[in-house]
């Protein structure tokens, strides 16, 4: 049976909710004074929380474009077989 | 198809992001080697391994949904299960056919066989028959074991 939901795209949903976490850490755990300068770990943490969750936004998107785009195609092949033999039964 | 390698290569992406993240405070040297391990450093380091974690599950299971494919498709075929061995049994034992060689060798044979049978028969007829007087005077042809004082 084929999974409507695949399970690759849960750990794709959890790293983005890692990197969103990542952008808010250095202001929760305090050891970014508000209204100081960034310091190095606050600028590495923003940049890697920003890499993690365009990169998790970009595996989401791009996945379902692609499944979409291959269930598109996919259905005109079936459509197309069907009308070229309307008696038999075209193959899924 | 192209789904599944699109989404591996982005889990492969985030797995090195996570695994930077993992060791930046001793990369940037915000994280000393001796000291203990500040706010930063900790989040830094739990952080980067759950993101490496959850980013490697991530791409073994595309790896399983792009393998599942490629077989749905044909392009790999299913490895058969492994079936236990058949037990081994014996074939029953022939008696071996003749061939030409044997054949001569038993040609060869039968003569010297036959002579050596004929043989032991004859012998074991002169020892069932009585012993005469001339045997009975004769030494036996095995010497027995002498005595201590025999032979001084």
């Amino acid at each position: 049976m084929k999974r409507a939901f695949p399970a690759g795209i849960v750990t794709l949903i959890l790293t983005l909710l890692c990197g969103l976490w990542l952008t808010y850490a250095p202001f929760a755990w305090g050891y970014q004074p508000v209204g100081q300068s960034w310091t190095l770990a606050t600028r590495n943490d923003l940049v890697v929380a920003i890499l993690v969750v365009g990169l998790s936004l970009a595996g989401i998107v791009g996945y379902l474009l692609t499944a979409l785009r291959e269930g598109v195609a996919a259905a005109r092949q079936h459509r197309l077989a069907e009308e070229s033999s309307p008696g038999q039964p075209a193959r899924p | 198809m192209g789904k599944h390698i699109w989404g591996a290569v982005m889990s492969l992406l985030i797995l090195f992001a996570g695994l930077w993240l993992m060791q930046s405070p001793f990369a940037f040297g915000y994280q000393t080697g001796g000291a203990s391990w500040a706010d930063s450093t900790k989040n830094d380091f739990w952080l980067g391994l759950a993101i490496a974690l959850v980013s490697l599950v991530g791409v073994v299971l595309f790896t399983m949904s792009l393998v599942e494919e490629l077989r749905v498709l044909g392009v790999m075929r299913r490895r058969p299960a492994p079936q236990p061995a058949p037990p081994v049994v014996p074939p029953p034992y022939t008696m071996p056919q003749p061939t030409s060689q044997t054949a001569d060798l038993e040609r060869v044979l039968l003569p010297v066989v036959t002579a050596l049978l004929a043989d032991m028969a004859e012998r074991r007829g002169m020892q069932s028959q009585p012993p005469s007087d001339n045997q009975r005077s004769t030494p036996p042809a095995t010497p027995y074991p002498r005595s201590e004082g025999e032979g001084r």
